[in-house]
């Protein structure tokens, strides 16, 4: 958890930091690629908030002469005050955020690993494109199906749409790349569970530690780690960092004694920053965590819902002309594209042939068949045993036969299954 | 165009197509070049198709492994960009693999060389499991060759992530020949210690240039490896017989299996003997292995690049079976996963056309 993580934080000042070695951390695609500041944020939102409203309005009014063209009657596009405004679009991100959270929780069964990596693939998604050009009604089913694929939860497409009301599987089947696009095709994400486990192991590590309490810590921890989810925290501060933070507001006695010992023990450069440092960014960490615990208003973001309706971008939208327009020229491209590559591929064959000696064809000599690698069946003889439930287990699957099958996860420790 | 768009053509402006050099039903190969810097690479195309359940797991797999690992024994992904609904891996141009080199019975393979190639694999696969993730399926042909001699692990088809306690993961994976009897045994809870077996039989292979353990059937790999090795006691591996598909075996004694790879000299049979241990705790972690006495007696390792390499570089030669049916199978109706196996299937048709160079 080195300081430069945290050195996107515009909001303090810096002095001299001490950095870490390198560790897996520093060499993923989220150290490298998805770190901001709060005012990185800010501008990039609204940039992007700008951008969206120009295209909008661009595209309304080819709406309008399209829909004329066919001798439809059209409606004056909005007025520019009913447009979303970046504080409309991040509530109405926040309410699909623990949409999300609730669907994959009680909805699917999945555990955190999943429902942390959907909501950053959520989160990343909206830093590359705006409510007002892909509605989160598709691109928050969409991430859910996704991550549960990158996770190794996957779920099945005939048993995942029914979750949801009005959601066609052509839909998420197409958002699905363009939501890959827009991960720029990264989709491992350090969620900060995992940190948790860690900081509970270490935290036993010391004299004399209280193990009843680090275990009493965790669980609540956990509702914080998910509070944390539905903010910013994932872009400006490190796994390790949120999840410290989330266990000293589960037990802050716990927490800052810890670290009294360890920074006696291991000296200024714990962790590679100094102790003020660190309980700096601690607090800096609870105070946003703490602003996702706060209610949604639901008339607030119906209000803003209803506003998107009228200032969508009407090329994503099914049913519009420019939607059919930009549908038949996409079907007419890969028609063309078809036609070229066939043609190619016969031109193709005689060239490569010259540059690569004879096409192999698989069946030669009775010798040439014998298969290298082995040649194996399906285990399909024995009953797979993955097809059961654990009430308080992480959640079961047999990753063989893709079935899936819901645990109440790590969050659940020390409750009872009734508790979700 | 969206933001996204926009970087994804940025990203795909930079690399040229040029010829199809590798085909299969779950991606082609195309020879490439970076326009700016003209360096070599290989692009491979992953197809889509019509599939109900989205983009192929195994290809989401290898996109998110191989864009978070950096190393000089693990093949690099460059890039990554989509054209269409289809996803474009650049790789690092590699242009053979140690599959070819055991077969390629011209070439005569010295403990130094074995040395070499053990060693680059290892710190590989240290550098992986220290990641936290498991290969699930190292053989000859992933273990992939660059042009100076450096030995990379390839296809991420199978990997995944490890350390979560109680986590179940499936026991179909690795090909038979490399799979550790914990595995065959239905082992759902297992670690870095299954891949480390897989190099221990490689590594036998690379002595013997014939797969060490061919077993034809997973019954049948489980009854070699106990033919050669000798039938697990409870001594060497406490617990076996709790494993979920245990099933008693005919008591094979113990042989000096291992003179087989006497050329390694003492040090590298004890290094691969103590890989090739029952009991997958008491086996060596590739930190371990890389700290063996073997890698730090003489002879020394040679040097990559005077490693034996076969000699026609661009000798097209068919796919493996299972890369012919990489696509995941659903004809149970409920997997979305390719196995690290495959049916028996043939191609009939010459339109499968078998062009392997890499990946």
């Amino acid at each position: 958890m080195a300081d430069e993580q945290a050195e996107a934080s515009s909001s303090s000042a810096w002095s001299k930091t001490l950095v870490a070695g390198p560790s897996p951390y520093h060499e993923s695609s989220q150290y490298r690629d998805w770190r901001y500041s709060p005012s990185q944020l800010t501008s990039l939102r609204e940039a992007l908030n700008k951008k969206s409203v120009e295209v909008v309005t661009r595209n309304t009014e080819l709406e309008k002469e399209a829909q004329k063209k066919l001798g439809h009657d059209f409606q004056d596009p909005p007025p520019l005050t009913s447009y979303l405004s970046v504080q409309d679009e991040q509530l109405l991100l926040r309410f699909y955020l623990s949409q999300a959270s609730t669907i994959i929780r009680q909805g699917f069964g999945l555990p955190e690993v999943v429902e942390s990596t959907a909501m950053s693939y959520l989160k990343r998604f909206y830093l590359k494109n705006s409510v007002m050009e892909w509605h989160p009604r598709i691109i928050m089913p969409t991430c859910i199906y996704l991550a549960a694929k990158t996770t190794n939860y996957p779920v099945l497409m005939e048993h995942f749409t029914p979750k949801f009301a009005k959601l066609d599987a052509q839909e998420i089947i197409d958002t699905e790349f363009v939501v890959s696009q827009s991960l720029s095709f990264q989709f491992w994400v350090r969620t900060p569970e995992k940190a948790l486990r860690g900081w509970a192991l270490d935290l036993q590590t010391k004299p004399k530690a209280d193990v009843k309490a680090v275990k009493k810590s965790i669980s609540s921890a956990l509702t914080f780690l998910s509070a944390s989810r539905l903010t910013d925290a994932e872009f400006i501060f490190t796994p390790s960092q949120i999840s410290l933070a989330a266990l000293r507001l589960a037990d802050r006695g716990l927490v800052d004694e810890y670290l009294e010992w360890k920074y006696e023990e291991n000296g200024e450069t714990t962790f590679g920053l100094t102790k003020g440092r660190l309980v700096e960014i601690l607090v800096e960490l609870e105070a946003m965590i703490e602003t996702g615990k706060t209610e949604l208003d639901r008339k607030t973001v119906k209000d803003i819902d209803k506003r998107l309706k009228q200032c969508s971008n009407p090329a994503k939208i099914p049913g519009t002309a420019l939607y059919i327009q930009r549908k038949e020229e996409q079907a007419k491209e890969v028609a063309a594209q078809k036609a070229e590559k066939t043609l190619k591929l016969k031109e193709g064959m005689s060239d490569r042939d010259m540059v690569f000696g004879d096409v192999i064809r698989p069946t030669q000599s009775k010798k040439d068949t014998k298969t290298w690698s082995p040649r194996v069946t399906m285990g399909s003889d024995r009953p797979l045993d993955g097809a059961k439930m654990e009430p308080s287990g992480m959640g079961l699957k047999d990753e063989a036969m893709g079935n899936l099958i819901g645990g109440a996860g790590l969050r659940d420790i020390g409750k009872t299954h009734e508790d979700i | 165009m969206d933001l996204a768009a926009e970087e994804n053509k940025r990203r795909a402006d930079r690399w040229i197509k040029g010829i199809k050099v590798g085909e299969g039903t779950f991606a082609n190969v195309y020879k490439g070049t970076e326009k700016v810097t003209g360096r070599q690479v290989a692009i491979k195309k992953i197809k889509i198709g019509e599939m109900k359940d989205g983009l192929d797991m195994t290809a989401l797999r290898e996109v998110k492994f191989l864009q978070e690992l950096r190393h000089p024994n693990i093949i690099e992904l460059c890039d990554v960009f989509s054209v269409k609904q289809n996803i474009n891996l650049v790789l690092e141009f590699l242009d053979t693999d140690l599959e070819a080199i055991i077969r390629d019975k011209d070439l005569i393979i010295q403990q130094a060389d074995v040395k070499s190639w053990m060693l680059m694999t290892l710190r590989g696969l240290e550098y992986l499991h220290r990641n936290g993730v498991l290969h699930r399926d190292l053989k000859p042909n992933n273990l992939l060759i660059s042009a100076d001699g450096l030995t990379k692990i390839a296809d991420f088809g199978l990997a995944r992530e490890f350390g979560d306690p109680g986590q179940r993961m499936t026991c179909q994976v690795i090909t038979r020949w490399y799979r550790p009897p914990e595995l065959l045994w239905g082992s759902r809870h297992y670690s870095s210690s299954v891949d480390m077996w897989s190099v221990g039989t490689i590594c036998v292979e690379l002595v013997w240039r014939a797969p060490f353990l061919p077993g034809e059937t997973d019954l049948d790999q489980l009854k070699r490896t106990f033919e050669m090795m000798g039938t697990p006691t409870d001594d060497e591996w406490p617990g076996h017989k709790e494993l979920p598909d245990y099933h008693p075996t005919a008591m094979h004694p113990k042989q000096p299996w291992w003179t087989i790879i006497a050329p390694l000299g003492a040090e590298g049979v004890e290094c691969v003997r103590e890989m090739l241990k029952y009991d997958p705790k008491a086996r060596l972690t590739a930190e371990q292995a890389l700290q063996h006495r073997f890698f730090s007696v003489l002879p020394r390792p040679t040097a990559p690049r005077l490693l034996p390499k076969p000699k026609a570089e661009l000798r097209p030669r068919a796919l493996a079976p299972d890369e012919f049916t990489g696509k995941p199978r659903v004809e149970n109706g409920n997997s979305m996963k390719r196995k690290a196996e495959s049916p028996a299937v043939e191609p009939s048709d010459g339109k499968r056309v078998a062009r392997r160079l890499f990946v």
